[in-house]
């Protein structure tokens, strides 16, 4: 008859179940303490593993997003520092070209300064920023402003090429001499005009008219370089071009005052009108660190939202690891002795 | 009712005794044997003394049937849960890093920084290389999740094997039962032998038994096909070593009639899991990575940066493991990445091609309701994350089923070993009667041969 209802595999066979059911938790629970997230995600999360994936992803995307943020703002900062150094040197300039048109100086320092000035603006407008000019719009690998002061140069030459066929003879020739003011404002007003204010300017410069496009956020874009199509800088590099082409040679005096005249409406239009790009351009760095501050705050709504799915509390972790020691050293004390309890110990010798 | 008859009681109270604690001793032996059933022995008393007129094995047919379907729910759940955690390891890696979501993300943010320089190679070479690291990905999913399927089928014909093995041994058995039964023999250990055999068999399919006169058994699935009645069914399976995309995989017949498969909540026995994994959870995985791969060739146009070796229609399956980087655009091989950026004389830093494949990228697809993500369309990054979440939710839901499938196996199998096992401290306690039966016995011989010699003794 059997009287008793537990078996002795059962009683061992569930101890032993116990112990190693702790010990399975307990490896989850220390892989969780040191990483600080779920051990095994799919198992906890499910259907939701997969926003935990976005989540990273998206993290990782936006902070790729500020690194090329920087690389345009970089630019921006460069070129305004660029645009600073032209307004600086066109006042300059500007000052002397007065001090030429009055009689204070003669025109023999106009056309020094003129030299000088270019070089400036040939320096600045040829910065390179890692490699890239940053004047030459999405033609970044070659200079935009070719060096007019070398009368070698295919852009001076063309220049020289343009006052040629208007007057039939070169600057330096003596018939220069007799050019009227008339003459020269009519040169002066057409084809130079149209060399560097008008269609002729993609001819002499290999930058292109396209901007720098950059993606500031996934959504936004923004123009962000200037290129040597602009129009402020054209100004000024006409005014100095023209100074230092037409003065130091035969032409005639009211030649040289038409050009100084022109030289100085030139230059003067110039420094406002990079000024007006250089406010553009201002609303873009503006727009590009707002955008990286959205950008900031997305960054930590999805750190925080994704630990809130995969974070592992660390005092609630080692908490239950330390319980979960108790309680194996517990079943293992109870199979311990457990094993010890038999009829057998208590049968007579 | 004399000295003689008291002598001959005794004697048989001590061969009765002997016998007892020969079945005290085989159930000492056997207390860990979880495929044992204990055994009792039944006294009748009849004029000649006590007599032993069975040796009843103890059992209990409602924990032993609770018993059997808890294993086939165990272990069907077991094949289930390995399975899905070996897919999407192969299709997903340890954590998701390999997952065509996270390098989606990478090929993006590679793009992404080359379109902010465009001028500079070197980024070129690496959204080129990010590229590679996708078509890669999607080959070894591709290869991983076939030859799963190809696992599963080698799998199931060693079950098959196996079963077909235990129905030929039940056959053998259950004949000894069938003739021993009658003719009043001992046939527990047969019967003990037979049980274990149906456990082993309802791990591999469920089983349900039907018993017939003589405790014959009949055997039926769980779907009502017959197993074995009289003789075993043969059971037959023809594997496949390899599979493509596009090959679906073979039944498991009994006797020509198709088993059926499994579904997810109720996948019962090995063979029954292992069919569904195979042609159901491991095509539709298939199919997912087709339509990322889908995508991938669309954004960048048929000649361009994704193309397929050897050529493949888009509507064929098994697309993703035929995807490469297009030769013309692969630095290693002599081709220009910077052809990224556009066709040979586009301007070095014009990020304008570059932007609208971002742009692309994030358009919505159109998916088809095979992936089983859904139909209409939706963005690749969110259906790439939903494939993700489509696997992990499966295995969240099977390793759950497990864990209860296990608790319930614990406890069906306590109850039936607390009902039908050895208790040893009920043993030693019945051991110790039997010595002081056995004593008393002895001691009434030594009386009775005393009497006897004082009879004899009075007699010379």
């Amino acid at each position: 008859m059997k009287t008793s209802f537990v078996s002795t595999s059962t009683i061992a066979q569930s101890l032993r179940y116990q112990t190693m059911r702790l010990q399975t938790e307990l490896l989850k629970g220390e892989t969780e303490l040191s990483s600080g997230i779920l051990a095994d995600k799919g198992v906890v999360l499910g259907a939701r593993t997969g926003n935990t994936v976005s989540f990273t992803r998206d993290i990782d995307r936006l902070e790729t997003m500020k690194t090329a943020n920087s690389l345009a703002a970089t630019r921006l900062s460069t070129t305004q520092t660029s645009m600073d150094q032209m307004i600086a040197t066109g006042d300059a300039f500007f000052k002397t070209l007065m001090a030429a048109q009055n009689g204070d100086a003669s025109p023999a320092l106009a056309l020094s300064d003129a030299k000088s000035a270019f070089s400036a603006i040939h320096d600045i407008m040829n910065m390179s920023v890692n490699g890239d000019y940053i004047f030459g719009g999405v033609n970044t690998d070659i200079k935009p402003l070719p060096d007019f002061s070398n009368p070698s140069d295919p852009a001076r030459q063309a220049f020289d090429a343009a006052f040629a066929l208007q007057f039939g003879f070169s600057q330096n020739d003596p018939q220069a001499a007799n050019i009227t003011g008339a003459q020269m404002q009519a040169f002066l007003d057409g084809p130079a005009t149209d060399l560097f204010l008008g269609a002729g300017w993609a001819t002499l410069t290999s930058a292109s008219d396209q901007p720098i496009i950059t993606r500031i956020t996934t959504g936004e874009t923004a123009q962000t370089s200037v290129t040597a199509h602009d129009m402020g800088m054209r100004h000024l590099i006409m005014g100095s071009v023209i100074t230092m082409g037409l003065l130091g040679s035969n032409v005639s005096a009211a030649g040289v005052k038409a050009t100084l005249d022109q030289a100085s409406s030139l230059v003067g239009s110039a420094v406002s009108q990079i000024a007006g790009t250089q406010a553009e351009m201002g609303t873009v760095q503006q727009k590009i660190s707002r955008a990286n501050e959205r950008t900031e705050m997305q960054i930590s709504l999805f750190t925080k939202a994704l630990n809130a799915l995969q974070g592992i509390d660390p005092y609630e972790a080692s908490t239950r690891v330390t319980n979960l020691m108790t309680q194996i050293e517990t079943s293992y004390a109870l199979t311990a002795r457990l094993s010890q309890l038999s009829l057998l110990n208590y049968l007579p010798r | 009712m004399s000295l003689t008859s008291a002598l001959g009681i005794a004697q048989r109270s001590l061969f009765n005794t002997s016998r007892q604690t020969t079945i005290v001793s085989r159930n000492v032996s056997e207390q860990n044997n979880a495929d044992y059933a204990r055994r009792a022995a039944i006294l009748v008393s009849t004029t000649q003394g006590a007599r032993i007129a069975q040796v009843q094995r103890a059992t209990n047919e409602v924990l032993f049937r609770q018993n059997l379907s808890a294993i086939s729910s165990a272990s069907g759940h077991q094949a289930l849960s390995a399975g899905l955690d070996q897919l999407a390891r192969a299709a997903n890696g340890g954590s998701d890093e390999s997952s065509f979501a996270s390098l989606l993300g990478r090929f993006e943010e590679a793009l992404e920084i080359y379109s902010a320089a465009p001028s500079n190679r070197n980024l070129a070479n690496e959204a080129v290389e990010s590229a590679r690291d996708i078509s890669r990905a999607l080959n070894q999913a591709t290869a991983a999740v076939q030859g799963f399927r190809a696992d599963a089928d080698g799998q199931i014909k060693s079950a098959v094997d196996d079963l077909n093995t235990y129905l030929k041994e039940f056959q053998s058995v259950n004949q000894e039962v069938v003739k021993g039964t009658p003719l009043g023999h001992d046939i527990n250990d047969a019967l003990d032998r037979r049980d274990l055999l149906l456990k082993q068999i309802s791990e591999i399919v469920p089983v349900s038994t039907i018993g017939r006169a003589d405790n014959d058994m009949m055997l039926m699935t769980a779907d009502g096909i017959m197993l074995f009645e009289t003789v075993p069914r043969t059971v037959s399976f023809s594997a496949n070593s390899t599979y493509d995309a596009n090959q679906t995989g073979n039944r498991v017949y009994i006797d020509g009639v198709p088993l059926a498969r499994g579904t997810n909540a109720a996948s019962p026995g090995t063979i029954g899991a292992l069919m569904h994994l195979r042609d159901e959870v491991a095509p539709t995985l298939q199919n997912q990575l087709d339509e990322m791969a889908h995508a991938m060739v669309n954004v960048f146009g048929p000649t361009g940066l994704f193309e397929t070796t050897p050529p493949i229609a888009i509507t064929d399956k098994g697309f993703a493991g035929a995807i490469r980087i297009n030769a013309a655009y692969d630095g290693m091989t002599g081709g220009d990445p910077e052809l990224l950026r556009g066709p040979a004389g586009t301007a070095i830093s014009d990020n304008t091609q570059l932007r609208d494949f971002l742009t692309r990228l994030a358009d919505p697809i159109s998916i088809s309701a095979d992936a089983g993500l859904g139909s209409g369309s939706k963005a690749l990054g969110a259906f790439a994350t939903d494939s993700i979440s489509w696997i992990e939710s499966q295995r969240r839901s099977a390793a759950q089923s497990l864990e209860s499938k296990n608790a319930l196996i614990l406890r069906t199998s306590s109850a039936l070993s607390n009902m039908t096992g050895v208790n040893i401290d009920e043993e030693l306690s019945l051991l110790l009667e039997l010595e002081q039966s056995y004593q008393a016995s002895a001691r009434i011989i030594k009386a009775v041969d005393d009497m006897l010699k004082t009879l004899m003794a009075a007699v010379n």
